[in-house]
């Protein structure tokens, strides 16, 4: 408990990092009961077309190029960008820790080959792996998660794999060893605890990078035709970029927000959990 | 013989979490031109931080100079500007460090290093600089000095870097070469050529040597006089024969390993010269209300708990920080 | 003596780029088993795949397509029949563009390599400059100025900004020209010519840096930081050098080293984001190229600009390699 306790009394002196996770907060909430509360549905046409921000109290942030409520598509989107962000996160870290994991701890050819293997993934660059299997796969909110994943487990594997190597060899693994406890036991019980908060810390840049992707894909047409998301606002906005550019603004300002919350929380846990390098 | 370096309560300290803890306090001596002056003392001492301060190239923030007076032929170091201050480092003053293999530049060749040096200080064309860069090395005894001197620090072993870093700190001719544990990271045959080195470059250039070392044997070897240091402050100074023969304070005595009461075990009754002291050197931040040696000493009694002896002299125009030897030297 | 040295020092670097260069054509040819792998993986047949469901109907280009994948034949040597086909720079042909995959990327390839080099050169320069401005001036106000300044360019998408640059620059301030690479039907000298690709370069270039400037600013700063706590900073100062002196010469030569490393590890993710970038503005790039064949679902174009993509990226780093060790002396070439 105390542990806990003087965590987050290290995590609370920094103001960035905490600037992070109120903005965080604030993003979650509205991903959470946002959607109840604003009225329309993001893809219905509920007003007048090219509506500037401010200027219908009943619609405070515009509306697109066909009439559809720009604060209903940013407030939906934040769904769509978080559960994507983390489930994409989520499956990177499955397939990451083990990959790492067995290659950390078994060392040997098993180590060669997944290394060779995420070598391999480092070398393709990862947005246009991401938009290829995206384009041949088609768009959906599954596929884009596994897509990410795909494109972001290899630092996660490298990650774990790097502190893997270092803490096998300690006192307290090594004396495991000794008295014969289980791989698995020794591999997810003594080691895995011991390096969650690098693991932790790149979470949350995950996140943020996700994020990132997402919206990039969405831009491009590959976002899921059912789902608003903030990359497809700003694409659909840019169609009327000349006159009513409030309509990409919008969005990305969310995104900006959502992906600099992320950042900050990640530097703060980072400072956190490692005391010994809070100087720096 | 007036000193050429003077030193009135030197007093350093670092920032920590809460507030400035003292690291160094109240340190003064005084060098004699072409001496060599020990100072020892176990790791955590505060002798590298004296040093350091004399030259100011610690961090500042964290650390900072409370207080005192570094009084190089009668100037005050403490008061120059930083403009000033590095016309005297490696002019006047110069430092050669523990650590050869990190304390080279490993993207430079050596003798783009010393040269570097030389004609930071002394107005020479770059051709000029560079064969004097080749004689320093060959006054370092470097081998082959003309070639070695485009290598860069990899190719070189400890020993052959220690030279290199002798050869950059005679580059300005300096009045004082501070040697902060020149000898500790090296192999011991390698130990003794570097001190050899140091106590012939003495003599042909002159300079005073501030020897910074743990190691009495080193001490023993080159310096005249010896400054003992425990927890940040300065507890017995004597000419090194005297300090050997007649250590007053009995922290001297544990690092000489003499006092017969610390080695009542059989296999400690040999004559030791080296650090034997159980316990260790308290943190700054927590230094005991009495003589900071108190906890670890053998005759400690009630007045050492509770009260800091000051640093007085005793006899001989030596200096000891010890209840004990000053009430003797009363009684005398 | 000293020519029998750098003969010998010749031979290593022979040696070490032969090695290498054996190295990245077996990444390479890994690549494209795994790119075999995705689109036999893919839902449907592999011709659905990559005919897409535009060009699906056209019989000959079908054909085309059977014959270049052999899909009569077992996977294996489909597989091999695939392999041998890359070898030989055989990747396809494009029926929309009836063009030839190849020498299809090949046509866009220039453009793209002019916005990445441009786009790598501005965020090398300004994140080394940000960098060491910060890290000189620690902990004061222009550190955390810059510091916020790099978090914002984390997180904000390339083409965000790309869009919103055009609605300043373009379309409000008129100063600077938003999309394509030249401007069209205008009849210039060389000079002129230059000049109009360069003031067409400006804002994607920025666009595509702004992201790893400020990757690089951290980077150096960071190392900077870590570089200035080293033992031989400290013997810089005890010599007497300056400030300046041991910022320029001391510290930056050693702090760099990882910002080379970075440059290689960028080119990846640069030309991920030339695919928005050159969308955005319009460029004639491999991006626009891919972000065509997206819309034409011409997958068959696109796993070609893919493979090629990872081609530069192995070319990239074997040029860091050489250049991390032409700075880092301690790196002997073996």
């Amino acid at each position: 408990m105390s542990a806990w306790r003087d965590f987050w009394l290290r995590y609370r002196r920094k103001t960035s990092a905490m600037i992070g996770l109120v903005l965080l907060l604030f993003v979650m909430l509205v991903a959470i009961i946002g959607p109840w509360l604003v009225s329309a549905d993001p893809w219905d046409i509920v007003v007048r077309p090219f509506l500037w921000p401010g200027e219908d109290p009943e619609f405070p942030l515009g509306s697109d190029v066909l009439g559809r409520d720009i604060l209903s598509g940013i407030v939906h989107g934040s769904r769509v960008s978080l559960l994507i962000g983390l489930a994409a996160t989520a499956t990177a870290l499955g397939v990451g820790v083990t990959v790492g994991a067995v290659a950390g701890y078994f060392r040997g050819w098993p180590d060669d080959i997944l290394m060779r293997i995420t070598e391999l993934f480092q070398t393709i660059p990862t947005f246009l792996l991401a938009v290829v299997l995206v384009a041949i796969f088609k768009p959906s909110m599954l596929s884009i998660i596994l897509v990410i994943s795909a494109v972001s487990w290899p630092a996660v594997a490298r990650l774990v794999r790097a502190e893997f190597l270092s803490l096998r060899e300690r006192e307290f693994v090594q004396s495991c060893v000794v008295i014969g406890m289980s791989e698995t036991r020794i591999i997810f019980q003594q080691i895995l605890p011991n390096c969650l908060a690098p693991i932790i810390v790149m979470s949350s840049i995950l996140v943020a990078s996700a994020i990132l992707t997402e919206s990039g894909l969405s831009f491009l047409g590959l976002g899921d035709p059912n789902l608003m998301s903030w990359g497809t606002m700003i694409g659909i906005g840019r169609e009327a970029m000349r006159t009513a550019w409030y309509m990409s603004a919008l969005p990305g300002i969310a995104i900006i927000i959502t992906v600099l919350a992320l950042n900050l929380v990640g530097e703060g846990l980072n400072d956190a959990l490692n005391p010994r390098l809070k100087n720096r | 013989m007036s000193s050429i370096l003077e030193v009135r309560g030197l007093t350093t300290q670092f920032s920590g979490p809460k507030g400035y803890v003292t690291v160094v306090e109240n340190v003064s001596f005084a060098m004699k031109p072409g001496a060599t002056l020990a100072i020892v003392g176990e790791s955590g001492s505060g002798k590298s931080v004296t040093a350091m301060s004399l030259l100011r190239v610690l961090p500042e923030p964290p650390a900072r100079i409370a207080a005192g007076k570094v009084l190089l032929s009668g100037k005050d170091l403490l008061q120059l500007g930083e403009q000033a201050m590095r016309r005297v480092r490696g002019r006047d003053i110069s430092m050669i460090f523990q650590e050869p293999m990190t304390s080279l530049n490993p993207v430079m060749t050596i003798g783009g290093q010393i040269v570097e040096a030389i004609r930071e200080h002394r107005e020479l064309s770059a051709d000029e600089a560079r064969a004097e860069a080749v004689a320093l090395l060959d006054r370092v005894r470097i081998p082959d000095a003309g070639h070695r001197i485009d290598d860069y620090p990899h190719r070189l072993s400890g020993g052959m870097r220690q030279r290199v870093m002798i050869a950059m700190a005679l580059a300005g001719r300096p009045k004082i070469l501070i040697a902060d544990e020149p000898t500790t990271a090296l192999d011991v045959t390698v130990q003794a050529q570097i001190l050899a080195l140091l106590a012939r470059l003495q003599s042909e250039f002159g300079m005073g040597i501030l020897l910074i070392t743990h190691n009495l044997g080193v001490v023993a070897q080159i310096a005249q006089r010896v400054l003992v240091m425990y927890a940040g402050r300065i507890v017995e100074e004597a000419p090194v024969r005297d300090l050997f023969q007649d250590p007053l304070h009995p922290y001297t005595e544990g690092l000489l390993g003499a006092t017969p009461r610390m080695y009542q075990d059989a296999e400690a009754g040999a004559r030791h010269r080296l650090i034997d002291i159980a316990g260790i050197v308290p943190q700054p931040d927590q230094l005991p209300p009495g003589c900071a040696f108190a906890p670890r000493c053998p005759k400690a009694f009630a007045r050492c708990r509770e009260e800091r002896p000051a640093l007085l002299p005793t006899r001989d125009g030596r200096q000891s920080a010890c209840f004990l030897t000053q009430n003797t030297a009363a009684s005398a | 003596m000293q020519g029998a040295t750098q003969g010998a020092g010749r031979n290593r670097i022979v040696r070490f780029l032969v090695r290498r260069s054996a190295q990245a054509g077996l990444t390479l040819l890994a690549i494209a088993v795994l790119n075999f792998v995705i689109v036999h993986l893919a839902p449907g047949d592999a011709i659905d795949v990559l005919a897409g469901e535009f060009g699906g109907a056209d019989a000959q280009y079908l054909d085309k397509l059977r014959r270049s994948y052999g899909l009569d034949q077992p996977i294996y040597v489909q597989l091999f029949q695939y392999l041998f086909n890359v070898v030989q720079l055989n990747l396809g042909f494009s029926f929309r563009n009836n063009m030839p995959v190849f020498d299809l990327i090949m046509t866009r390839l220039p453009a793209t390599l002019l916005l990445m080099v441009a786009s790598m050169l501005l965020s090398f320069t300004a994140g080394l400059l940000l960098g060491v401005f910060s890290a000189r001036r620690v902990n004061t106000f222009a550190d955390d100025a810059v510091s916020v300044l790099a978090l914002l360019c984390y997180a904000t998408p390339l083409f965000w900004f790309g869009l919103m640059a055009i609605v300043l620059f373009t379309v409000k301030l008129n100063l600077l020209p938003g999309n394509g690479m030249y401007t069209i039907g205008s009849n210039l000298g060389w000079f002129a010519a230059t000049l109009d690709v360069a003031r067409h370069l400006v804002l994607p270039a920025c666009s595509l840096a702004l992201f790893h400037m400020a990757v690089y600013t951290r980077l150096m700063r960071a190392s900077m930081l870590e570089v200035y706590g080293l033992d031989y900073i400290r013997t810089a100062r005890a010599k007497g050098l300056s400030q300046r002196r041991i910022a320029f010469r001391h510290v930056l030569p050693n702090a760099i080293l990882p910002m080379v490393t970075m440059l290689g590890l960028q080119v990846g993710s640069l030309l991920g984001g030339a695919v928005l970038v050159e969308t955005v503005f319009g460029w004639p790039g491999l991006g626009r190229l891919a972000f065509d064949a997206i819309l034409q679902r011409d997958h068959n174009l696109l796993i070609g600009i893919l493979l090629l993509g990872s081609a530069l990226v192995v070319i990239a780093n074997l040029i860091t390699d050489l250049l991390y060790a032409w700075l880092d002396p301690r790196i002997e070439v073996a």
